[in-house]
C-alpha cells in the first residue's frame, strides 16, 4: 500500500498527508488573495454606501429580492453537495467499494445547480438594462432624479452592483468549470481517491464563491 | 552532474519546474527590464541636463517617466529579489528538494512573461503617461494614452506575483528540513515569507483597482467618477493600500540578504536574532497601515492625515531595530571587506538615509513643504536603488558561486560596488537639495538656478550606469574564466553551503537535517581565507 | 464518519433558516439595526460554511490563520479608508486649539510679491489676460 502510494506523491513531499496538508493551505492562502481581490470593491461599496445612502435604498428596490434569494438557496444546496462529496472521497473516510456513482451524481448536480444561478442572474442583468439600469449612456435618471446628484448617485449603486456581481459571476463560470471537469475526470479515473487532493480544492473554492454571495445578497437585495 | 548541466536543450529550460532554473529565467528576464527602465531614465537624465525642454516635448518625457516608474517597480524591484535569490535560496535554505508547487513556480514566470509583454506592447505602441501611479481622473477619464494597455500588463504581472508568494508560504510551512524550526531559518527565509505575505494580502487589491480604471475608461462611469458622485481619492487609498506594502515587498528581501551577509563577513552571529525576525514581521503588517501619507495634500481629511503620520513613524521602529542590530552584529566582529559586504555596508549606510528621510516625510507639516518635490524621489531612490538594489546586487555577488559554481573577479567587484556607491549618492543626493528648494517633479523644464544640481545628479547617473555595466561583465566573464568555487567558498553557515556548487537537480544527495540555531560563526582562525575558489586541478 | 455527513445536512438546514431570517428582517424596518443585523446573519452563514463544509473544524493551525488573515486585512482597508471618509469635514483648522493671537493691522495691508520669472509660452512671450479668454 505505502508503495503504491509513493508514485503519486509529487517530488518536493515525503508523504502523501505532507502533500495533502500543502495542497488545502495552499488553497486557503489563495482565498485569502481572493478575499482582497474582492476587497478593493468591498471598500468601494463601504464608502459610497457611507456617502449616499439614500441611493442605496433607490437602487436596492429595483432588485428582485426573491430572484436573489432562490439563487442564494442554490448556492447552497451546491455547497453542500460538494461538502458531502468532499466527504465521501477523503483519504480518511472509510474504503467503500463504489464512490464513482454518488460523487459524480453530486458533482453533477451541482453544476446545474451553477448553471441555474448564472440564468437567473443573467435574466435579473437583462432586465436591469432593459429598464434603463445600466450604467453609462442608457442610464436612465429620469425617474429616480429625487436621490442625490440628480440620481446619478443611483448609478454609483448600480455601478457598484454590476461589477461586483459580475466579478462574482465570473468566479461562478470558471468553479462551474472546474466542478464540471471534475465530475468528467472521477467519472473516468479508475481510482477516484486519487483525485481527493484536487476535488477539496476545487470544493474549497466553490464554497469561497458561495460566501461571496452569502455577503453580496443583503449588501444588495436587502438594504432598508 | 548538476542543475546546469543535467540536460542543456532549450526545451529543458523552458519546460523546467526546477527551482534553480527558473530562478535563472528570472534572473535573464529581469535584467532586460531593468535595463529597458535604465534606458528611459538615460534619456530623461539628458534632457534634464538642461532646464529648457530641448531634447524631449513635455509629453515624451511625461511617457518615459512613466515608463521608467511602470518597469523598474513592477518588472524589476518587486520580482528581483523573492523571484531570482528566493526562488534559487528558499528550497535550499529549508533543505527541501523543490518549492511545494513546482509547476505553479513555472507558470508563475510565464504569467510574467505575459504580462512584461503587454508592457512593451504598449511601450511601443506609444506609452502612457500617467506617471506609474496612474491617478484617476486623469487615468480614467483624460489621459490619451495607452492605460488599458499598461493596466493589463501590470494586472497580469501582478498574478505572478501572488503565485510566487503562495508557493513560499507554503513552502516555509510545509517543506522544513527535520530539525529547522522556526526560529532556526535564516533570516532572509523570514524577510521572504514575511514579503511573499505581503504579495498575497496586497496585490490582489492593486489588480482589482486597476481594473476598475480600465471599466471606467471603457464603460464612460466607474466607481471613481465624479460625475456619479465617485471619489477620485478612493482611487488613491486602493492604490496606496497595495502601494505602500509594495515598498516592502522591495526591501524587506534585501534586510534578509544583509542579515545573511553581514554575519559571514564579520564572523559573528547575527546580534538579536529573535528581534530581527519579529521586526520583519512587524514591518509587513504595519506596512499596511500607513498608506494615507501619500495622501497629506490630496484633500484627505486632516485626522485621518494625523493618523496615517503616527503609524508611518511606528513603523520606523522595526526598521530601527534592524539597522542597530546589524551594526551591533559588525561590532568587534572580524571584518572581511569581501564585494557582498561592501555592497551590504551600503545599504546600511543608504537605507539609513533613506529611512530617516521617510521619518521626515511622514510629518505633516514637513511634506505639505517638499510634496511632489525632488525630494520624495531621492527619498524613495535611496531606499529602492540605495537599498534594494545594493542588496540584490551583493546577493547576487554572494550566492553566485553557489548558482553558477565560479568565483567572479574580486577585484572587478569591489570596484563595482565603490562606483555603484559614489554614482548613486551622486545621483540623488542633490535631488534632495532640489527638492527642498522647491523644484517638483515630473517636469521637463526648470528654472536656471537649478541647473547646477540636475547637471551633478545626470553625471552621477552615468557613473552609476556604469557600475551596473560592470557586473555584467565580469559575471559573464566568470561563468567561463572563474576559478571553480567550492561548496561553500564564504565558510558560511546554512544549509544552501552544504550541497555542491552547483546544486544538483533535487538540491541534496540526502535529506539534511539541523541541529542548532543559525549563524554558528566563531571567531575565526587568524589564517582564514574566504572566497578565493579551488586551485584549477593540474 | 456517517455523523459527519449528518452534520453537514444540519449545517444546510441551518443556513436555509438564516436565509429566511434575513429575508424577513428585510420586510421590518428597525434602521440601522437591519444593515448590522444583515451583517450579522451573513456573518453568521459564512461560519457555518467556512467551519463544517469547509472543514475548518479539523483544519491545521496555519489554515486558520490564513482564512483568518484574509478578513483581517480586508478590516485594515476598510477601516482606514472609512478613517478618512468620517473624519472628512470635520473642523480643519483647529483653531480653538491654539492660542489666540493679537490683530496687527499693518498685516492687513501686503505687497504681492513681483514674481522673479514668468510663466514661459510657446511663443516666448510672458502669459497676460489675453491667454484666459482663450481657454
Ligand atoms: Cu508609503
Amino acid at each position: 500500500m505505502a508503495n503504491e502510494m509513493s508514485s503519486e506523491i509529487a517530488i518536493p513531499y515525503d508523504s502523501a498527508d505532507q502533500q495533502r496538508s500543502a495542497a488545502t493551505f495552499g488553497m486557503w492562502v489563495f482565498l485569502a488573495t481572493e478575499v482582497l481581490f474582492f476587497g478593493g470593491l468591498f471598500v468601494g461599496y463601504v464608502v459610497y454606501r457611507y456617502e449616499y445612502p439614500e441611493a442605496f435604498r433607490t437602487g436596492s428596490a429595483e432588485l428582485n429580492l426573491w430572484s436573489g434569494g432562490a439563487m442564494t438557496l442554490l448556492l447552497l444546496l451546491g455547497s453542500m453537495l460538494v461538502a458531502v462529496v468532499d466527504h465521501l472521497i477523503a483519504p480518511s473516510a472509510d474504503n467503500r467499494s463504489s464512490l464513482r456513482g454518488p460523487v459524480v451524481r453530486r458533482l453533477v448536480a451541482t453544476t446545474v445547480l451553477g448553471i441555474a444561478f448564472l440564468a437567473l442572474e443573467f435574466h435579473e442583468y437583462h432586465q436591469l438594462i432593459q429598464d434603463g439600469r445600466f450604467p453609462g449612456h442608457a442610464f436612465r435618471l429620469s425617474d429616480v432624479s429625487s436621490d442625490p446628484l440628480d440620481g446619478r448617485s443611483v448609478e454609483m449603486f448600480f455601478t457598484l452592483f454590476f461589477c461586483m456581481t459580475g466579478l462574482h459571476a465570473f468566479h461562478m463560470c470558471l468553479g462551474i468549470l472546474l466542478v464540471g471537469g471534475m465530475a468528467v475526470a472521477i467519472g473516468r479515473s479508475e481510482q477516484p481517491r486519487s483525485l481527493a487532493n484536487p476535488m477539496s480544492v476545487i470544493g474549497l473554492y466553490w464554497h469561497f464563491v458561495d460566501i461571496i454571495w452569502v455577503f453580496l445578497y443583503p449588501l444588495f437585495y436587502l438594504v432598508r | 552532474m548538476n542543475y546546469l548541466n543535467e540536460s542543456t536543450t532549450l526545451r529543458s529550460w523552458f519546460l523546467t519546474t526546477d527551482h534553480k532554473r527558473i530562478a535563472i529565467l528570472y534572473l535573464l528576464s529581469l535584467t532586460f527590464f531593468f535595463f529597458v527602465g535604465g534606458m528611459a531614465a538615460v534619456l530623461f537624465r539628458l534632457e534634464l541636463i538642461t532646464p529648457e525642454g530641448d531634447l524631449l516635448s513635455a509629453d515624451s518625457y511625461n511617457k518615459l517617466f512613466s515608463l521608467h516608474g511602470i518597469v523598474m517597480v513592477w518588472f524589476f524591484l518587486i520580482p528581483s529579489i523573492p523571484t531570482v535569490l528566493g526562488n534559487f535560496l528558499i528550497p535550499l535554505m529549508i533543505g527541501a528538494r523543490d518549492l511545494a508547487f513546482p509547476r505553479l513556480n513555472l507558470l508563475s514566470w510565464y504569467i510574467f512573461m505575459a504580462g512584461g509583454l503587454f508592457t512593451l506592447t504598449m511601450i511601443v505602441a506609444g506609452g502612457v503617461d500617467t506617471g506609474w501611479t496612474f491617478y484617476t481622473p486623469y487615468s480614467s477619464t483624460y489621459a490619451n494614452t495607452f492605460v488599458i494597455l499598461a493596466a493589463t500588463g501590470i494586472f497580469i504581472s501582478g498574478f505572478s506575483s501572488i503565485a510566487t508568494g503562495l508557493n513560499f508560504i507554503v513552502s516555509i510551512h510545509v517543506l522544513r528540513a527535520p530539525g529547522l524550526t522556526w526560529f532556526r531559518l535564516p533570516i532572509f527565509v523570514w524577510t521572504i515569507y514575511a514579503t511573499s505575505l505581503i504579495m498575497v494580502l496586497a496585490t490582489p487589491v492593486l489588480a482589482v483597482t486597476l481594473a476598475l480604471v480600465a471599466v471606467e475608461r471603457i464603460l464612460g462611469v466607474g466607481i471613481f467618477d465624479p460625475s456619479i458622485g465617485g471619489d477620485p481619492l478612493l482611487f488613491q487609498h486602493l492604490f496606496w493600500f497595495y502601494s505602500h506594502p509594495a515598498v516592502y515587498i522591495m526591501i524587506l528581501p534585501g534586510m534578509g540578504v544583509i542579515s545573511e551577509v553581514v554575519p559571514c563577513f564579520s564572523r559573528k552571529r547575527l546580534y538579536g536574532y529573535g528581534f530581527v525576525a519579529m521586526a520583519t514581521l512587524a514591518i509587513a503588517s504595519l506596512g499596511f497601515l500607513v498608506w494615507g501619507h501619500h495622501m497629506f495634500v490630496s484633500g484627505q481629511s486632516m485626522y485621518a492625515g494625523l493618523l496615517f503620520s503616527l503609524l508611518s513613524m511606528l513603523v520606523a521602529v522595526p526598521s530601527a531595530v534592524k539597522v542597530f542590530n546589524w551594526t551591533a552584529t559588525l561590532y568587534k566582529g572580524t571584518i572581511f571587506l569581501k564585494t557582498p559586504m561592501l555592497y551590504a555596508l551600503g545599504f546600511i549606510g543608504l537605507f539609513t538615509f533613506g529611512g530617516l528621510t521617510g521619518i521626515c516625510l511622514a510629518t505633516l507639516a514637513f511634506d505639505v513643504h517638499v510634496h511632489d518635490t525632488y525630494f520624495i524621489i531621492a527619498h524613495f531612490h535611496y531606499i529602492m536603488v540605495g537599498g534594494m538594489l545594493m542588496a540584490y546586487l551583493g546577493g547576487l555577488h554572494f550566492w553566485w558561486p553557489k548558482i553558477t559554481g565560479r568565483i567572479y573577479s574580486e577585484w572587478w567587484g569591489r570596484v563595482s560596488a565603490l562606483v555603484v556607491f559614489g554614482g548613486f549618492n551622486m545621483t540623488f543626493f542633490p535631488q534632495f537639495i532640489l527638492g527642498i528648494l522647491g523644484n517638483p517633479r515630473r517636469y521637463h523644464t526648470y528654472p536656471d538656478e537649478f541647473q547646477v544640481f540636475h547637471v551633478m545628479s545626470s553625471l552621477g547617473a552615468t557613473i552609476l550606469g556604469i557600475g551596473y555595466l560592470l557586473p555584467c561583465c565580469y559575471l559573464l566573464w566568470s561563468l567561463k574564466f572563474g576559478r571553480r568555487a567550492s561548496n561553500d567558498p564564504w565558510h558560511a553557515t546554512g544549509l544552501e553551503w552544504r550541497t555542491t556548487s552547483p546544486p544538483p537537480k533535487h538540491n541534496f544527495l540526502s535529506q539534511p537535517t539541523v541541529s542548532g540555531p543559525p549563524y554558528a560563526y566563531e571567531s575565526p582562525h587568524p589564517e582564514l581565507v574566504i572566497g578565493e575558489g579551488e586551485p584549477e586541478p593540474h | 464518519m456517517r455523523s459527519h455527513q449528518l452534520s453537514i445536512y444540519l449545517t444546510f438546514l441551518a443556513l436555509t433558516l438564516l436565509l429566511a431570517a434575513t429575508i424577513g428582517l428585510s420586510f421590518v424596518d428597525i434602521r440601522p439595526w437591519n444593515l448590522w443585523l444583515g451583517l450579522a446573519i451573513a456573518t453568521a452563514k459564512m461560519l457555518l460554511i467556512a467551519w463544517v463544509f469547509m472543514n475548518l473544524a479539523h483544519s491545521i493551525g496555519p489554515v486558520r490563520v490564513a482564512a483568518a488573515a484574509g478578513l483581517l486585512w480586508l478590516s485594515f482597508a476598510i477601516v482606514c479608508t472609512l478613517a478618512d471618509y468620517t473624519t472628512r469635514g470635520w473642523g480643519e483648522t483647529p483653531e480653538h486649539w491654539l492660542r489666540q493671537t493679537e490683530h496687527v493691522e499693518s498685516y492687513d495691508r501686503v505687497e504681492p510679491p513681483q514674481p522673479e520669472f514668468q510663466i514661459p509660452t510657446a511663443s516666448g512671450r510672458a502669459l497676460d489676460d489675453s491667454d484666459l479668454g482663450s481657454l
